[in-house]
């Protein structure tokens, strides 16, 4: 049943530049009242539609008079028809619908699902989402999601909590940014990250390639991932617990509720993760000791060195993090209004350095604490005036212990004979207490010019500061007195300001973008290179620039294939790491200049919608790029000093092709395959001459992701919905450092080729609410390294209990 | 009792046609009972045949004596490795298996067969030995002349390193050499690399080129602590190398067996009063007595350089020298034991930049017999070439080349820009840190440094002619071969080595480097000492 809350609204203000044509424009909601984002409205037997957006909202423009029958259909709701007029007293319709729950095929499409990405497929940037709502039962951490996007390489360096490295486009390292409701993650105080961030607490990832539209780009070279987190605006109550290979558990407890009759809601949501990532390793060098007797007759002992199939014994891995938030829709005042507040915690043991060496360490450790408010504001003045702010405050520590003499072997015991120098990880030991303090802010401002155009003025700001302390650290002589150089707090302010004009013709047919961005860094800290300081040796730095892009989409008419073009000069400012080292054993380059990059990239899709919800959707896309001063960490000695140096020029160029499809009901596949060429473009010595078109090390050349899904739509064996699923996953082999052909590469540099399998089950019980999912990863238990070949676990199951109500 | 009776009756007849047949041969061999042997016997085999050979190859015939009159058959019964021999009925042994008969893997084969004739059966023994055939497989043979060349990536990521039998002419490409992720050779002996494990492991390993021209790794030595890249080989059984987790400790290593054979307690050695801790960052002998430069753990330099003397055939210290009451760095030697044929011990000291005004490099000597630095002697061949350097007066690459002469890379010259920047401040004492930075940003990068030729007696230093100059920075190796010096030569235009003939005192282009990167070293594995 369809209820109407405002129907047939006429909206006298919306009069520019329409002339003779009419304007539908609305809101659609679902069953909750939750906004129906990409809920698809289409005027019966013509080429007038729209897609909602992330507020539920639609506006179809330019429609001729006449009678039309409206439909509006939506993932999980019953199909609504309703007949309008457009008419010369009667030009303008505002809709506000609410739809019923559908009674049959409750959340069984997935492609349409991926609602924000239909929406964003409408847009001149390359934009692909993966859609989180349909995998919150199975057992998934965010960077498990995000494999599932072509183009999108996902490395972890070991199990659960383990540090995650993402490489898009063959971009890798700070050239791509990762955001968690549009603000880059960096700012939520080190508590938060990829890392530890189960599926089930957010709505979907939105992985930008190439280019960055204004209203989401801080400074990226190439691209950026954007982690969207749950709406709260839903009554819903869902608490999971999960159990799994190697002393894995997590849990994970989310309820929000609608208060009043005003729009508001609050929720609370809170995830914990414990494993101890004890997996087995196999072939790796370990160290013991003998006696002997030496040439001069007396007793002694020495190490003496095998190769062991080992378990990882010093690799716990805890976190929590907690919210709460409250806000408002729909009101006067504003359209979104919501405060957030949030805690993290985590602590991880180390088992080892980037790489698997002899020497495991046995007690070092790191722990972070953040605490972050969140607010986040939206309101459409006018019809042609739309402003969105979101900014965050937190407050972080961490801690690096790294002090201890004792060492031990692979099996985890203490070895007879004590270490010279304290610390297990780095050169030197570390007992370090780091404290930062950041905020960030974006506003948006959007403005409707009429005849399709429109403007978006953005700005990001961010100011950090650090300081800390660690009696183990560089210590800088002023003034004949020493000073720890972490206790001088560093500052870092950079801005972001860009300018998009955009316009959209033919039923949104062609849509066209151009902007400009302006980057601006100030930063300051200790010098810690300063010799005979009588004073505390601050160093500045300042850094300006400018960048643009264009894009262009045409879609032939009907939507079934649509093309897309954009190109951007994109630049990245070195981050605070960067410019000033970590005040231990990366030392700093006040001279270091930003990355820049010029990004092209051709894309075309083909979409076909059929009966019974079938679907089928294509995508290929080709990039090519040119990338200057590319910034790397440069080994300054042998002794672990190093520094990072603007140096290469990398060209880039590849494409991916991905296929997505419920071919029959309820039997989803997805496919996508990465092909990409990153090579060195240009030297400025002789010795870097040879090396030219040589693919950067540690950038497979291909890859490929693959799954299918089936959901038995009807009971089975008392179970209500039934669903399997099998991934798959593989990575081209690749060397670590530097070689012609990879024939030839010596075989410790070389990351062999790997091949991952997982599948699993879920089942949504008897007990209503109740789901259980089980999954197995690696099933045929390959050997799987992450970009150091740092083995990853092997065969590994999971079993996840999930409890939902709304 | 049926059956009983029939087993009884079975017995009879056994026995009585035993009998008859007793009673025949009785009959037979009545006439001469002497000559005609009454059993089989089986004689023993041994033979002698040459490894590799291929199956089906005779060996030798097995024999037995037999009656008269009879013909022995012969039959296999066993063969140790099982299938490698092959027997015939009439006695002809072959190879059955033939990759058994590999001299590397076993020196013998055995075996056991039986003779038969006249249902007669006797065992003999078969023992096949081995000759080596002196074919060595290529992955068993050792190179022990060429040459290892190896370039880098600028910045130094990879290392690729390629074999030569001789020293390419012309132009190379050796980017299809095995990359490493570094490689710094520290000693080469018996045509074998020593040096940390360029694979990453912390162990100091032995390196060999096979006969596929392919690295590989013919020993190791774990360590306990970090190594300290330092390490020099006085013989076949004795080296010296330093595990940093015992910095008073010198070990003393096998570096044929490549294995520890026992370690030296320097803890007498003196440290200056600024001393926390220790390593020793070069070795050099003179007779038995082994030189060890000592630098505090973490890098950096103690305000005075000093060695640590010991006595690896007695593994005792012996005493400290202090050579300069400085901050001075040691320079790494590779082979060219600083010892001249008297006695004359010269201590190569590189100077040290990271002080202001940078300490200048020298070279220091200790006459034949005596134990202390010759206090007359101060040779500073940067000073001595340019006299004005007071912002790089550094020298590194020390190499003895006999006759009290040696090689090194000498910063020579002063780049127009840093006597601008000089000029502008009025004066180096008015520079301020961001003018330093920026003079040491130009002499780190601008080739501003000559190969040389020091005559460590007469304290002369003389460019070698025709080379281009090179950053003293440049991070390449100048290594021995015999009559010649390789020195590389590395800029931003020039990628090539020259070839520096200690006799003719002249030197030439020997190649250029066109890929696999900058050219690094050419390291000779027929340069031993």
């Amino acid at each position: 049943m369809i209820r109407l809350w405002n129907s047939l609204f006429l909206l006298s203000a919306w009069t520019i530049s329409l002339g003779q044509s009419g304007v539908i424009s609305g809101m659609v909601t679902d069953a909750s009242g939750m906004p129906a984002i990409g809920a698809y409205i289409e005027l019966a037997k013509t080429d007038y539609r729209a897609v909602t957006d992330v507020e539920g909202q639609f506006v179809i423009e330019k429609i001729a008079q006449g009678d039309y029958t409206l439909t509006v259909s939506y993932v999980s709701a019953e199909n609504y028809t309703q007949a309008i007029s457009i008419s010369k007293s009667n030009p303008t319709l505002e809709l506000n619908l609410q739809l019923e729950e559908s009674t049959n095929v409750l959340g069984e499409v997935v492609v349409k699902a991926q609602s924000n990405s239909t929406l964003q497929e409408l847009k001149p940037i390359t934009v692909t989402s993966i859609d989180a709502t349909q995998l919150r039962t199975q057992s998934l951490e965010v960077p498990e999601l995000m494999r599932r996007s072509t183009g999108l390489l996902v490395r972890r360096n070991g199990g659960a909590g383990s540090q995650t490295r993402i490489s898009l486009n063959g971009l890798q390292g700070g050239a791509v940014r990762t955001y968690y409701d549009g603000i880059p993650i960096q700012y939520y105080g080190g508590g938060l990250s990829l890392d530890i961030l189960p599926a089930g607490a957010i709505e979907r990832i939105d992985v930008y390639k190439g280019v960055m539209p204004v209203s989401v780009g801080t400074d990226a070279l190439g691209g950026g991932v954007n982690i969207v987190s749950r709406s709260a605006n839903e009554n819903i109550t869902e608490a999971s617990y999960e159990i799994g290979s190697f002393n894995t558990h997590r849990i994970l407890g989310y309820m929000t509720r609608k208060f009043g009759k005003s729009g508001g809601y609050y929720g609370i949501n809170f995830f914990a993760n414990y494993a101890d990532n004890n997996y087995e390793m196999r072939n790796i060098p370990n160290r013991s000791f003998e006696e002997f007797t030496n040439r001069f007759g007396q007793t002694e002992i020495r190490a003496v060195e095998d190769t062991v199939d080992i378990e990882r014994f010093h690799d716990r891995h805890r976190s929590g993090y907690a919210e709460a938030r409250v806000g408002w829709i729909d009101r006067k005042w504003a359209d979104v209004f919501e405060v957030a507040f949030a805690g993290a915690i985590r602590d991880d043991q180390t088992q080892h350095g980037v790489q698997v060496t002899i020497q495991p360490a046995g007690e070092a450790t790191t722990a972070q604490q953040s605490l972050t408010g969140r607010l986040r504001y939206r309101k459409a003045f006018t019809d042609w005036l739309d402003i969105d702010y979101a900014g965050i405050a937190s407050y972080g520590q961490d801690e690096i212990t790294d002090t201890t003499s004792n060492i031990y072997d692979w099996f985890g015991n203490l070895l007879p004979v004590a270490g010279s120098n304290q610390g297990e990880i780095l050169f030197l030991p570390s007992d370090r207490d780091g404290t930062s303090k950041s905020t960030a802010h974006r506003l948006n401002i959007g403005l409707e010019l009429g005849a399709g155009l429109s403007i978006t003025a953005s700005d990001f700001f961010a100011a950090e500061q650090v300081f800390g302390d660690d009696p183990f650290g560089i210590q800088l002589r002023i003034d004949d007195e020493f000073v720890d150089v972490l206790s001088v707090p560093a500052n870092f302010l950079s801005n972001v300001a860009g300018l998009e004009l955009s316009g959209s013709w033919l039923e949104e047919r062609f849509t066209a973008v151009a902007f400009g961005k302006h980057y601006y860094l100030n930063a300051e800290a200790l010098d810690i290179n300063s010799r005979n300081a009588t004073r505390l040796p601050v160093r500045e730095t300042s850094l300006d620039e400018v960048g643009f892009g264009a894009g262009v989409r045409f879609a032939f008419p009907g939507e079934l294939i649509a093309l897309r073009a954009n190109f951007e000069r994109a630049t990245r400012i070195p981050t605070r790491g960067e410019l000033f080292g970590d005040f231990q054993l990366i030392r700093p380059n006040y001279g270091l200049r930003p990355e820049s990059s010029d990004n092209y990239n051709l894309g075309i899709r083909l979409a076909k919608e059929f009966s019974n919800n079938r679907n089928f959707a294509l995508d290929i896309n080709g990039f090519l790029r040119r990338q200057e001063d590319l910034i790397r960490l440069q080994p300054l000695n042998n002794e672990g000093l190093a520094r990072f140096i603007n140096e290469d020029e990398v060209d880039s160029e590849g494409f991916e092709v991905a296929a997505t499809g419920e071919i029959l009901t309820g039997l989803t596949l997805r496919g996508g395959y990465t092909l990409q060429a990153v090579s060195i473009a240009a030297s400025e010595s002789a010795a870097d001459e040879s090396f030219i078109g040589t693919q950067v090390p540690n950038t497979p050349q291909s890859f490929v992701s693959a799954g299918i899904r089936y959901t038995h739509p009807e009971k089975v064996g008392g179970f209500n919905k039934l669903t399997i699923f099998y991934d798959y996953y593989t990575v081209q082999r690749f060397s670590i450092n530097y070689v012609v052909d990879l024939n030839n590469a010596n075989p410790f540099n070389l990351v062999p080729s790997q091949h991952q399998h997982d599948a699993g089950i879920s089942a949504e019980l008897p007990l209503e609410g109740l789901t259980l999912a089980l999954q197995v990863d690696n099933i045929v238990d390959n050997l799987l390294f992450d970009n150091f070949r740092v083995p990853k676990p092997g065969r590994a199951f999971r079993l996840k209990l999930t409890y939902r109500n709304f | 009792m049926n059956h009983l009776s029939f087993k009884l009756q079975k017995w009879s007849l056994l026995i009585l046609a035993l009998c008859l047949s007793l009673f025949l041969v009785n009959c037979n061999n009545g006439d001469d009972e002497d000559e005609v042997p009454k059993v089989v016997t089986a004689s023993d085999f041994t033979a002698s045949i040459t490894e590799k050979l291929e199956a089906g190859t005779v060996i030798g015939n097995v024999t037995a004596s037999v009656p008269q009159g009879e013909t022995a058959t012969y039959a296999l019964v066993s063969s140790n490795p099982n299938g490698a021999l092959a027997l015939s009925a009439t006695g002809e042994l072959t190879i059955g298996d033939a990759a058994a008969f590999d001299f590397d893997v076993r020196q013998s084969i055995t075996g056991t067969f039986r003779a038969t004739a006249a249902n007669i059966s006797d065992e003999g023994t078969i023992t096949v030995n081995l000759e080596d055939d002196g074919i060595v497989a290529p992955e068993d043979q050792r190179q022990t002349d060429g040459y290892v060349i190896v370039t880098a990536t600028p910045g130094g990521q990879s290392y690729f390193a390629q074999y030569y039998a001789e020293v390419p002419s012309g132009t190379l490409d050796n980017s299809s050499g095995t990359d490493f992720t570094r490689f710094f050779p520290r000693d080469i002996f018996q045509g074998s690399i020593y040096f940390e494990d360029p694979n990453e492991s912390n162990n100091f390993v032995r390196m060999s080129v096979d006969g596929n021209e392919d690295f590989v790794i013919d020993g190791s030595i774990p360590f306990i602590g970090d190594n300290s890249f330092a390490m020099i080989i006085k013989d076949e059984t004795t080296g010296v190398l330093h595990d940093r987790n015992e910095p008073t400790r010198l070990t003393i290593f096998d570096p044929i067996k490549m294995s520890v054979e026992a370690t030296i307690d320097m803890s007498a050695g003196e440290l200056p009063t600024d001393t926390l801790s220790q390593r020793y960052q070069n070795f050099f002998f003179r007779g038995n007595e082994v030189y060890s430069g000592v630098r505090p753990t973490n890098g950096g330099t103690y305000s005075s350089a000093l060695y640590h003397v010991a006595d690896v055939s007695t593994g005792r210290y012996l005493r400290t020298v202090v050579a300069a009451e400085e901050s001075l760095f040691y320079d790494f030697l590779l082979g060219g034991n600083p010892v001249a044929d008297d006695g004359t011990l010269y201590l190569p000291l590189i100077g040290n930049v990271n002080v202001l005004p940078a300490t200048q490099a020298r070279i220091l000597r200790i006459l034949p017999g005596q134990n202390e630095v010759d206090t007359t002697y101060d040779f500073r061949p940067a000073q001595v070439i340019n006299p004005a350097n007071v912002f790089l007066p550094l020298h590194n690459q020390f190499r003895y080349i006999g006759d009290k002469k040696a090689i090194a890379l000498v910063a020579s010259s002063i780049p127009q820009e840093v006597v601008d920047i000089v000029i502008a401040a009025g004066g180096v004492p008015n520079l301020s840190p961001d003018q330093i930075n920026q003079v040491l940003q130009i002499l780190f990068t601008q080739p501003t440094a000559n190969w040389c030729v020091l005559d460590l007696e007469a304290q002369t230093v003389t460019p070698i002619p025709g080379l281009p100059q090179i950053s003293y920075f440049a991070g390449v190796v100048a290594t021995l071969d015999g009559d010649n010096v390789y020195l590389p030569v590395l800029t931003d235009q020039v990628n090539e080595v020259y070839r520096y003939s200690i006799s003719s005192g002249m030197a030439e282009k020997a190649f250029e480097v066109s890929g696999g990167g900058g050219i690094y070293a050419v390291y000779s594995l027929g340069n031993d000492k």
